[in-house]
């Protein structure tokens, strides 16, 4: 007779020794890359002394710029946007706006509004797209240009606008996104100082709920006043300041936010462009560049600069997050897999050694092991094993901890940038980021376990570009602190 | 003895606790202090300021110590020092050494080349900012010094402030980093050059021939950019050097320039065999205003090249009528680029548009004209703009007859 | 020479301050404003004789305020000296096309800056 009941036991008890081992893995990790990024703050910090920008922008030595903004159903701020990127602080820059199908009055306002004629500009289709239904400019503004094209999706959007522009660089902004005056100077000053390397920059990307926006320019920096966009603050901070900061001094930076990216043209046209048929475009060109130049054994940079702003809507529902997480999730185990061969690469550095494994162990794999908890636990209880003391103190710890990384955000936001001046929006993010471990996290994981399983049954969303689609910035490295909460707690007493 | 599994988990709760009330403290109390900070320094700024603006905007020679209350405390004196910091990046000229003055009276020159000494790169890094706002000559020495600094934020901040402070015994030890574009980049470098203006192209002409040649490249640019005419020369021999990159960049740099008298180079380069050249050329010598050159430009239209036959049309465009008349010859070319090219130049140019007016003009002969030459551009296949004319355009006259003529002539599939 | 109301339009606050100084040293009254609405605003309202103007402003750009400027009745005849960090000699001449009366670039003379405020000045009062 086989005893199930033992074997069950011993199966729980099992996970739950693996699960500490994990925990103990993750967190220590979270710690490293807390610890560099510091370093990388600090030392950033000491950089800045007189703004280098002005010089960077009188100078006709600096590159021009194409700005694209592939646009889809944005009747509402679609004008506003392109005034303030046509009044945006650059020398040379042009804007590329892609109709992308609209189905509202999008491309009508903006040829009404800046008085735009059809022409025949003629470009060089390097990368294949989409029909281009017509191109529209006007003698009078040389610098904005606008596609108008068969619906074909943000990726291929892009792709258009890459074969339309004129300069050497690019940078890809959405449309419901606002660049501040100066993130173009910044930015680009990579690209100054490294000019044979630099393959491509991102930006920071920053919650606009709670700012107040006047003509397209955020004119003043506050808190939103709900709980689950400032999670959403303390997320990012968390996932820019304290993860992207970590892997781009690491040279292994795998994402730059779709919102706000700056890269070089030549070198993406290379790898092909955007790829049409992955949910998150952006981390799939990054892990392309890299896995091209790595190939090439080219010296090259792609970093992180987190000085240029890019103020963007997060979601203010659970309903549209969650769509939002289930895509970004779908995309990240998309693109791993696609990328697989880098795992454990010698050829691939850092990134082989290193990022792809953090990203699959506990980015992918972490939302598991934490659910999967959650089911051992009334099971262990049921089965007579679960040592409730020593669940509970667990369950303590990974909160405080998870609290920790997040103060610890608010730290590094605190030392350097400080975008948030008032005593009471401090308060607000220590306390935001307290709470987000009472919940939101946990909800987060189940939202990427349920996107792995769509992923695996591949379901339909695949082409649902809605408005909020448009918005990209994975939060790399906001991950489960929570992940082996739950299961430690399963062991025998002593 | 060990420990049970509980006991550490209790410990490392209450370190983690610990670290985390921590740093909680620490993030109040360095807020704190730093609000108290600015505040003080933003009163002393208040009450220090007039008087240090007073003695940059007079005219006479008084010191500044005259201006200020003697002693300063080392807090005032740094705000003094940041204050003339401030100012000296408005300044130029006599009005801007008044600052240099200053910081030497004051001290706070001699206190920056010490501090260009500093164990930690960002004070070294910091001082040398400040040097070249300061703009002291005193500073020029160390600076050059500080060129082999480890730390290459320190040797670009240095290389910057050089160019700031100028003087060729600043300017030479620049042109020569040109030559080593690993420690280099030579993008700043050129910027930092170009600042420097004249006392660069002294500096430039003499050591040009000895430069490798990626820093002939460079140092091509910034005589360019600088538009010195004392460069004719140099760009006329380096325009058959036997690097195309430089070869190119000296047509560039001829465009810049837009003298005259470079036209017969610049058309030579035209038949360059490295399309780069071709390409600069073709866009130097629209700049250029070359009459000479038209022939040439509409052979290039059907050049292998893209960016050759893109800076040809926009040449042509910019040679005023008989340009014009060589981009309506090209729609007959023989190679379909350049037809196409051909057209997007004339409609850039206005020039569609006004064939389209003509479609109702009174006089015959123009109208005829005009409906050849839109029928050429539509069996061409280019229609867009045609199209949206046929619509938009405010005469009837003319939308009847364009949308006649659309009717008629078939697209093309040229 | 006669003290005169001077509006002086600039963003960065330490070249306001300055500048504003500077003018005030000479015995003029001067309105500082900080961006293009404003720098509007106070023409319309406070007439002065003689307006300094920074084309690099956050919001409005300063080019469509002298624009503005020249094409409101009530300002059009205010003199604009333009002080501007646009250097490149596009910038001047579209400066002086759209109405400038002179053009200053950054960085300056202070003297050679108020000679020519005080030529505009007695040109024009």
């Amino acid at each position: 007779m086989i005893d199930w009941r033992a074997i069950l036991s011993d199966l729980v008890l099992g996970f739950n020794d693996w699960v500490l081992w994990y925990f103990g893995a993750l967190n220590s990790f979270y710690v490293i890359l807390f610890l560099v990024s510091l370093y990388e703050v600090l030392r950033f910090v000491k950089r800045t002394f007189f703004s280098d920008y002005e010089q960077i922008l009188k100078s006709e030595m600096t590159w021009p710029i194409s700005i694209i903004v592939p646009a889809h159903n944005e009747a509402r701020t679609i004008v506003e946007t392109i005034h303030s990127l046509l009044g945006v602080n650059y020398g040379e820059f042009e804007v590329i706006v892609v109709n992308d199908g609209s189905t509202d009055d999008t491309l009508q306002k903006v040829v009404r509004t800046f008085d735009l004629k059809r022409t025949d500009r003629v470009y060089r289709r390097t990368l294949e797209t989409s029909d281009v239904r017509g191109i529209y400019a006007s003698l009078e503004m040389p610098n904005l240009v606008v596609v108008d094209k068969v619906r074909g999706g943000k990726a291929d959007s892009l792709n258009t606008g890459i074969n339309v522009s004129r300069y050497p660089l690019y940078c890809s902004v959405d449309a419901d996104s606002i660049i501040e005056d100066n993130a173009l100077l910044r930015v680009v000053k990579p690209f100054m100082e490294h000019p044979e390397e630099m393959v491509a920059a991102g930006g920071i990307v920053r919650i606009a709920n709670g700012c107040k926006v006047r003509d397209g320019r955020v004119v003043d920096i506050g808190l939103p006043n709900r709980m689950l966009p400032i999670f959403q603050v303390v997320e990012y901070l968390r996932a820019f300041l304290s993860g992207r900061i970590g892997w781009s001094t690491m040279r292994s930076l795998l994402i730059i936010s779709g919102a706000f990216g700056l890269y070089r043209k030549a070198d993406v046209v290379a790898v092909g462009g955007y790829d049409r048929f992955s949910q998150t475009e952006d981390l799939e060109l990054v892990l392309k560049l890299h896995d091209h130049l790595r190939r090439q054994k080219r010296r090259y940079r792609i970093v992180f600069v987190p000085d240029p702003v890019c103020w963007t809507e997060v979601p203010s529902t659970f309903r549209v997050l969650a769509r939002q997480r289930n895509r970004w999730h779908r995309g990240l185990v998309q693109s791993l897999w696609r990328h697989r061969r880098m795992m454990f690469n010698p050829k691939y550095g850092v990134i082989g050694w290193v990022a792809m494994p953090y990203f699959v162990l506990f980015e992918l794999f972490g939302p598991f092991v934490e659910v999967l908890g959650y089911i051992t636990i009334p099971l262990a209880y049921m089965l007579g094993v679960l040592n409730f003391d020593f669940f509970l103190l667990f369950l303590i710890f990974s909160i405080i901890f998870g609290i920790f990384l997040s103060i610890a955000a608010v730290l590094l936001e605190e030392i350097s940038f400080r975008r948030y001046p008032g005593w009471q929006h401090l308060a607000m993010l220590v306390l935001g980021g307290v709470l987000e471990n009472f919940g939101f996290r946990q909800v987060l994981s189940l939202f990427k376990v349920k996107a792995f399983w769509d992923y695996l049954w591949r379901r339909k969303s695949w082409g649902r570009m809605e408005r909020e689609g448009f918005r990209q910035a994975p939060a790399a490295g906001a991950g489960a602190a929570g992940a082996g909460a739950a299961n430690a707690g399963v062991r025998p007493s002593r | 003895m060990t420990y049970s599994d509980r006991e550490i988990l209790v410990l490392t709760i209450a370190v983690t606790v610990g670290v985390l009330a921590l740093i909680t403290l620490a993030i109040v109390l360095n807020k704190a202090w730093r609000e108290a900070r600015e505040a003080f320094d933003r009163r002393r700024r208040a009450a220090l300021e007039p008087e240090v603006f007073r003695y940059a905007g007079a005219a006479e020679a008084r010191s500044i110590r005259e201006y200020l209350p003697l002693p300063l405390t080392p807090r005032d004196r740094a705000i003094v020092e940041a204050i003339l910091l401030d100012v000296a990046g408005l300044l130029k000229g006599a009005s801007r050494e008044r600052i240099a003055t200053a910081c030497e009276a004051l001290g706070l020159a001699a206190e920056a080349i010490d501090g260009l000494g500093a164990r930690r790169w960002w004070r070294r890094a910091e001082a040398a900012e400040k040097l070249g706002v300061m703009g002291s000559k005193q500073a020029v020495e160390p600076l050059v010094a500080a060129l082999k600094d480890p730390s290459d934020e320190v040797r670009m901040r240095a290389a910057r402030a050089l160019g700031r402070i100028r003087g060729r015994t600043s300017i030479r030890p620049l042109v020569q980093a040109l030559s080593d574009p690993s420690r280099w980049s030579a993008i700043r470098l050129a910027e930092i050059l170009i600042g420097a203006g004249d006392d660069a192209v002294d500096e430039l002409l003499q050591a040009f021939d000895g430069l490798p040649a990626h820093a002939r490249v460079s140092a091509l640019d910034v005589l360019g950019r600088i538009r010195t005419p004392r460069a004719a020369d140099l760009l006329r021999r380096s325009i058959r050097d036997p690097d195309a990159d430089v070869r190119a960049r000296a047509a560039h740099a001829m465009g810049l320039l837009a003298d005259p008298g470079f036209a017969g180079a610049l058309m030579g380069a035209l038949a360059d065999e490295a399309w780069a050249v071709r390409a600069m050329a073709a866009k130097a010598i629209g700049r250029l205003g070359a009459q000479a050159a038209i022939p040439v430009l509409a052979e290039r239209m059907s050049d292998r090249e893209w960016w050759v036959r893109s800076n040809a049309g926009d040449a042509l465009r910019a040679l005023g009528p008989a340009g014009r008349e060589a981009l309506i010859r090209t729609l007959d070319a023989a190679d379909t680029y350049a037809r196409h090219q051909a057209v997007a130049q004339l409609e850039e140019g206005g020039i569609i548009d006004e064939y389209v007016a003509d479609l109702a003009s009174a006089d015959a002969a123009r109208r005829v004209a005009a409906i050849a030459f839109v029928e050429k551009v539509i069996a061409l296949g280019r229609v867009d703009r045609l199209s949206h004319q046929a619509v938009e355009h405010t005469q009837e006259g003319v939308r009847r007859k364009l949308l006649e003529i659309l009717k008629a002539v078939p697209e093309g599939a040229s | 020479m006669k003290a005169a109301r001077v509006l002086l339009a600039e963003s960065d606050p330490v070249a306001r301050r300055f500048v504003a100084g500077l003018l005030r040293q000479q015995g003029h009254e001067v309105d500082e404003a900080a961006d293009g609405e404003a720098a509007l605003r106070a023409a319309r309202e406070r007439r002065p004789h003689l307006i300094v103007l920074e084309t690099v402003l956050p919001g409005r750009d300063g080019g469509e305020v002298l624009e503005a400027l020249k094409a409101d009745a009530a300002t059009r005849r205010i003199p604009v000296l333009v002080l501007s960090v646009r250097s490149r000699e596009e910038d001047v001449v579209r400066g002086l096309e759209i109405g400038a009366e002179d053009y200053v670039t950054k960085p300056f003379h202070t003297q050679e800056l108020l000679l020519r405020v005080r030529k505009i000045l007695a040109r024009t009062t």
